[in-house]
């Protein structure tokens, strides 16, 4: 099957005032296949603005290549198919956002009334009808995920779509996401939220310093439950014997779990075996804080 | 239903079946340049005639 | 056309520049200088000549303000090339959004003036006046194409400020040179490079048709020529800008 999305050593160098040169992306490659959602994650400056938009061509790579479904990122049967909402877009200040959307929809080939049902789907009728320059930093943002949305694409590629938003909005993004891998869509998509990437992507991309250190696969690379308890310091020796691939931090006891399809299985037996060992159990929650450790080992070098 | 379709070897993917119009985004239209070649040689031609 | 022209781009453009507070106030002062120029020994040109002319120049440098450069410079031009259009349709487009504005405002102003010469009537001078819109148009978007080549590769209203530089400077050569160098005989030079720098006012096509005199077409030809070499140059300048924005 045609990857949606394919880059291979996509590296890319940017000039400084010095005249020296700073390597923002090196030698990334990667692939987004259909129905899949992939995160990138990293610091500020790690390159994940500039990966996405070398994906597009919006930027020139100094070498490597993307492709988008097989094809060039100029081809425009591929565009066709691809929808990408940049962090913080301007769109004509005198403009309303549904002329906006109007404008998009038309160069799609879509009808506009597609532009009107996603304005309300994200709640945003009222401010549609104004002039953007009226708008906030969070309504540019969703104005930037509805273009981006309009021609219902095969590829999605987003910049940040949650920052500026507020709970609700994130979690209506989070529905659409789901939605949109749902009917074998591709998304891409850079955050710095760990929580939202570890709840949508099935894989995710932690990149420092223009390079790709891990691809990380959140579906399969297990689970670990963290137990809070009530006598947690009282049972340290006696879990560090018994349960010695859990680590104790403070009240919370975290411990590997296996794949998903056992988890029915296995929690109950960890609960039943912490009370036999005398554990006063108060809460198990399941996904724990897995990515945050990943993310501060690799990116923050954190052991 | 998977909306990409694996190109046989040699031939050109194809998205959603379309034709691959590969548009060249440097390209400047031909019917620009023969729209002003045409009205460069009105001109001249009205030049010399008015002579 | 729809290779040169992307019409949802160039319908945007209308309404983003069209309803424009600027905009609808000069079209104001065209359409109200048509009503009063017309006078009995006019022949149609006054809706766009003398003082209105002024005005004509000041909507063009309006409507090509920025007409490239404020999309680019907000990112919002990089999401609409996104879309399956090639930068020469886009650019296409926003020429023609701005052509249309210009061409509506000259003709509220010209038709205004028509009628205003109807009621004292004038009906014989019909065939002139009809052929003053598009002999005023023609140049006019010559001279809008001029700030799209110019725009394609300056920043923001810069390019209004060049073109009106550079029209004003050539202005004050063409006619300052030879007062302050006499003997020279610069004047036979600088009339023919006036000749050629940039559209030509045509205007007197329409009273040499009016009143059966020799008529002149090289002017027309000229114009017709520039607005479209003007064009080009916007698409090539505007691709090699975006190829080195894209690689800088």
């Amino acid at each position: 099957m045609t990857a949606a999305l394919q880059a291979q050593g996509l590296t890319r160098r940017y000039r400084t005032p010095g005249g020296g040169a700073l390597v923002a992306v090196d030698a990334l490659s990667f692939e987004v296949q259909p129905g899949e959602i992939v995160g990138i994650l990293g610091p500020n400056g790690a390159g994940k603005t500039t990966a996405l938009q070398l994906c597009l061509r919006l930027l020139h790579a100094d070498a490597g290549e993307a492709k988008l479904f097989g094809l060039d990122p100029e081809d425009l049967s591929a565009r066709r198919r691809v929808g990408y909402a940049p962090d913080a877009a301007l769109f004509p200040k005198s403009l309303s956002g549904l002329q906006v959307l109007e404008l998009h929809a038309q160069l799609l080939g879509v009808a506009r009334e597609k532009a009107h049902g996603l304005v309300e789907q994200l709640n945003f009728g009222e401010p549609a009808r104004r002039p953007t320059a009226t708008y906030s930093r969070g309504q540019l943002q969703r104005l930037g995920l509805a273009q981006a949305l309009l021609g219902d694409p095969d590829l999605l590629l987003l910049d940040e779509p949650t920052a500026g938003l507020d709970p609700a909005g994130v979690a209506q993004i989070r529905e659409l996401l789901v939605g949109l891998r749902a009917r074998g869509a591709a998304v891409l998509l850079n955050s710095h939220l760990l929580s939202e990437v570890e709840r949508v992507c099935d894989r995710v991309l932690f990149m420092k310093g223009g390079r790709c250190l891990r691809v990380h696969d959140v579906k399969s690379g297990g689970q670990r439950a963290e137990v809070r308890l009530a006598n947690g310091p009282q049972m340290a020796a006696l879990l560090r014997e018994k349960l010695p691939e859990g680590a104790l931090d403070g009240d919370r006891f975290r411990i590997p779990v296996a794949g998903p399809e056992v988890v029915s299985a296995v929690v109950p037996a960890l609960v039943r075996k912490l009370v036999e060992l005398g554990a006063e159990v108060l809460e198990v929650k399941l996904g724990g804080a897995e990515l945050e450790e990943l993310y501060l080992q690799l990116v923050e070098g954190r052991a | 239903m998977n909306p990409f379709q694996d190109a046989p070897k040699g031939a050109t993917p194809r998205v959603h079946g379309e034709r691959s119009e590969t548009v060249n985004q440097r390209d400047t239209p031909r019917l620009l340049y023969l729209l002003t070649a045409g009205a460069a040689g009105l001109w001249l031609l009205a030049l010399l005639l008015g002579r | 056309m729809t290779g040169l022209i992307s019409w949802p781009v160039a319908r945007a453009t209308l309404r983003e520049r069209g309803l424009a507070p600027l905009t609808l106030g000069i079209t104001l002062v065209l359409v109200i200088l048509g009503l009063f120029r017309s006078t009995a020994d006019t022949w149609g040109a006054e809706a766009f000549s003398g003082f209105a002319s002024f005005w004509f120049f000041l909507l063009i440098l309006l409507l090509g303000a920025g007409l490239v450069a404020d999309e680019v410079e907000s990112g919002h031009a990089q999401l609409v090339l996104l879309r399956p259009l090639t930068r020469a349709q886009w650019l296409g487009g926003r020429l023609a959004g701005a052509a249309l504005v210009l061409c509506a405002a000259g003709t509220l102003g010209w038709l205004v003036s028509l009628v205003a010469a109807f009621t004292r009537g004038a009906f014989d001078e019909l065939p002139g006046r009809l052929l003053v819109l598009p002999l005023a148009l023609l140049p006019a978007l010559g001279w809008l194409a001029t700030l799209a080549a110019i725009g394609a590769g300056a920043r923001g209203w810069t390019n209004a400020g060049i073109l009106l530089a550079a029209r004003l400077g050539f202005g004050f050569l063409h006619f300052g040179l030879p007062v302050a160098f006499p003997k020279l005989g610069l004047s036979p030079l600088l009339d023919s490079i006036s000749r050629h720098y940039g559209p030509q006012d045509i205007l007197l096509v329409a009273r040499q048709f009016q009143y059966g005199e020799r008529f002149e077409p090289s002017g027309v030809l000229w114009d017709l020529f520039w607005f479209f070499a003007a064009w080009l140059v916007a698409v090539r300048v505007f691709n090699l800008r975006e190829l080195a924005r894209r690689r800088a």
